[in-house]
């Protein structure tokens, strides 16, 4: 067991299983996305996304594209919240925009999952 | 299947070692600054009318971005209670030491001269990749590289350099050169740095491969001549062996800076007027006095000191000429002295005494050592003072002191291999004219000559070569595209005004191996007819170059009995 790829596995998940806990529930129902688990997923997302730097492999050179994809789709969310509470001043209205550029990233971290687990079972044992 | 695009290139490597290097300052910045921004949010407040109030995550990024940053807006939209304020005293600390030490240690790696060294080299090859114009690749930038590039440049013409010494390479980027030359401080034998700096670029036209080297110099000539065989190399090689690797290989023109200085000095004591001729040509000044002077010296007896590779060199070219040595070398044991060669380093007057130095008409110090050449000629002079002497300077820094001592002849390898490199490149034909004008008599070549310094003040002298194409010459390819019937001598006229001629006149037309050695006034010119003139510049030169309308005027108002059509060319 490699304590460094707990880590980075941990990391990695944990973004995919915060981004999908904000984007489920109803499409323009603001009570069923929490704000907190949006906070939570992008600080774990930035995490993973550094953790992925300077990865050399192809599949590396995926994993960090396909956490930047998520990155920008989950800080357009944050970004979206941010001004519809202070600027726009609705925030109900926004809520679709919000739960669907989750979604982009979501399906971005699911390619970022489904990677890492492809790499890991080429490793021979 | 190999995928070509997906290999890393060499130079990507740092920039990987540098991201993953980021990773602990990047992650520490984002833990710290959001447990902080978490906190913010958490704790709870009041307004100004009393009522509880949270921070939306928007309030508490806004205010720790600022707070973290030592910038310190204040207490923001509210001010804080008790409780936050104790939560802000916490976090304060850890976030700003966690952002000055991520930004620190990015800052630190972007110094990093490895991560720098990648940046500039990618910066260089996008450079050369985007050149537009030919250039030439100079491999080595010491004293040779410098004189080569320096005239390059005063003629505008591009060259892109590479050079081991990184040093050398800043001096040069301080220079104040006509156009901007870029260079990289890199192995040039190495091909990869070769390719970097366009070796296989289409617009690349000669590779000159002057480091003070011989290995690197045959490994660059080779290299270019197998990565791209259409163009033209130059190489610097000092030892018989590299020569002869050189030759084997196909390098086009291989520049041995002895071979060339015993060939000048055979060439002005048997035949002065044609080494005065070729030296004007290739260096723009006439050494007449030089000339005159060794022409009267070859039948007396000189002293050769130092009999390395130079001395040997000249003793073999002058002797085929009838020229009579007596050698004085201090290294019988690795170097192969001839009968009746006397030990000794030349600087003893009871050893040049014994060379015959009082009977000598001229002297070569030709050892490896500037002190040893500079006292072997003061030497010489206090027994002889009218001795002719040769020097050979191995340090350019030494300048000063030669030119004090002022010898009648300083042999430089760096001037010799960087004016031959010059002449491959700007003037090729220019070699091919002296190899022509060989079997002309000196008296049709003093002529020429007084021709010539009767049309060009010595300053504004130039020898040029150019191509009948839509680069070089426009105008005339023009009109031969569209079957107008051209003639030498109206490249010798000024278009505007048909009698007056030019300030300059033609040595040599070439075509497709086919040469005519001062082709007269009545030569037809052909589509991509290479020309060698030498002179002066003038406006109606450029005229007859660049601007139709002139060229067509004066070939419409031409005289002379070469204008007057079928009258067959002279030679």
């Amino acid at each position: 067991m490699n304590l460094q790829r707990v880590f980075f596995a941990f990391f990695v998940l944990l973004a995919m299983s915060l981004n999908y806990g904000f984007f489920v529930g109803d499409m323009d129902n603001p009570a069923h996305h929490s704000v907190y688990e949006l906070f939570g997923a992008v600080v774990i997302n930035l995490i993973a996304t550094v953790l992925k730097f300077g990865e050399r492999s192809h599949i590396g050179s995926l994993l960090l594209a396909s956490s930047l994809v998520a990155d920008v789709g989950l800080l357009g969310a944050a970004a979206v919240m941010g001004y519809a509470t202070h600027v726009a001043g609705n925030p109900a209205a926004w809520t679709p925009l919000e739960v669907s550029l989750a979604g982009g990233a979501l399906s971005a971290n699911i390619v970022s999952v489904t990677l890492m687990v492809i790499e890991a079972s080429t490793i021979r044992r | 299947m190999p995928l070509p695009h997906l290999v890393p290139n060499p130079g990507d490597h740092v920039v990987f070692l540098v991201l993953r290097r980021m990773r602990a300052p990047l992650i520490v910045m984002i833990v710290i600054t959001s447990i902080s921004v978490l906190g913010m949010v958490l704790i709870p407040g009041v307004d100004e009318q009393g009522h509880p109030y949270h921070m939306s995550f928007f309030e508490a990024f806004y205010f720790v971005s600022f707070m973290t940053t030592t910038i310190g807006f204040g207490e923001i939209p509210h001010a804080f209670t008790p409780e936050q304020r104790f939560w802000v005293t916490l976090c304060i600390y850890p976030t700003v030491v966690g952002w000055l030490y991520a930004f620190g240690s990015i800052l630190n790696l972007m110094q990093d001269p490895a991560f720098k060294r990648t940046l500039f080299h990618a910066a260089f090859a996008r450079h050369v990749r985007n050149l537009s114009e030919p250039f030439c690749l100079v491999c080595g930038y010491g004293a040779t590289g410098h004189l080569l590039v320096h005239r390059m440049a005063k003629e505008y013409r591009q060259c892109v350099v590479i050079d081991i010494d990184q040093e050398v390479i800043n001096e040069l980027v301080m220079e104040d050169l006509n156009l901007y030359v870029p260079s990289l401080g890199a192995d040039a034998a190495e091909t990869e740095h070769l390719i970097k700096a366009g070796l296989r670029h289409p617009m690349c036209r000669a590779v000159a491969a002057i480091t003070n080297d011989d290995q690197a110099n045959q490994k660059i000539a080779m290299t270019a001549r197998l990565l791209h065989p259409d163009i033209a190399v130059i190489a610097r090689a000092e030892y018989p062996e590299t020569e002869r690797n050189m030759r084997a290989f196909g390098v086009h023109h291989v520049v041995n800076p002895f071979a060339t200085f015993a060939e000048d000095i055979a060439e002005a004591m048997t035949m002065p007027a044609h080494f005065r001729f070729r030296t004007r040509l290739m260096e723009g000044n006439d050494p007449e006095s030089l000339a005159e002077r060794l022409a009267g010296l070859a039948d007396r007896p000189w002293v050769l000191c130092g009999f390395g590779r130079l001395g040997q060199t000249i003793h073999a070219r002058l002797s085929e000429i009838g020229v009579r040595f007596s050698v004085v070398d201090a290294h019988p044991e690795i170097n192969p002295l001839p009968d009746g060669a006397i030990i000794g380093r030349g600087i003893e007057e009871g050893h040049l005494r014994e060379a015959g130095i009082e009977r000598a008409g001229g002297i070569i110090a030709a050892t490896d050592d500037d002190m040893d050449n500079l006292s072997i000629i003061m030497a010489a002079r206090r027994l002889n003072p009218d001795i002719f002497t040769i020097v050979r300077q191995v340090q350019r820094a030494n300048g000063a002191l030669f030119e004090a001592a002022a010898p009648d002849m300083v042999m430089q390898c760096n001037h010799l291999v960087a004016r031959n490199a010059h002449s491959w490149i700007a003037t090729p034909l220019l070699h091919d004219f002296a190899d022509g004008i060989e079997r002309l008599s000196e008296r049709t070549v003093e002529r020429l000559m007084k021709r010539i310094a009767a049309k060009t003040a010595a300053e504004t002298f130039e020898t040029w070569q150019v191509r009948l194409d839509d680069g070089d010459m426009p105008a005339v390819a023009t009109m031969l595209r569209e079957g107008k019937e051209l003639r030498m001598g109206h490249l010798l006229r000024d278009p505007w005004h048909p009698d007056e001629p030019l300030p300059h006149i033609v040595l040599l037309a070439e075509l497709d191996g086919r040469e005519w050695v001062l082709p007269g006034p009545s030569l037809p010119l052909q589509p991509n007819m290479n020309l060698l003139f030498c002179g002066r510049q003038s406006v109606g030169w450029m005229a007859a170059r660049l601007q139709p309308d002139a060229l067509a005027y004066g070939v419409a108002n031409a005289c002379g009995d070469w204008a007057v059509a079928g009258v067959s060319d002279a030679h």
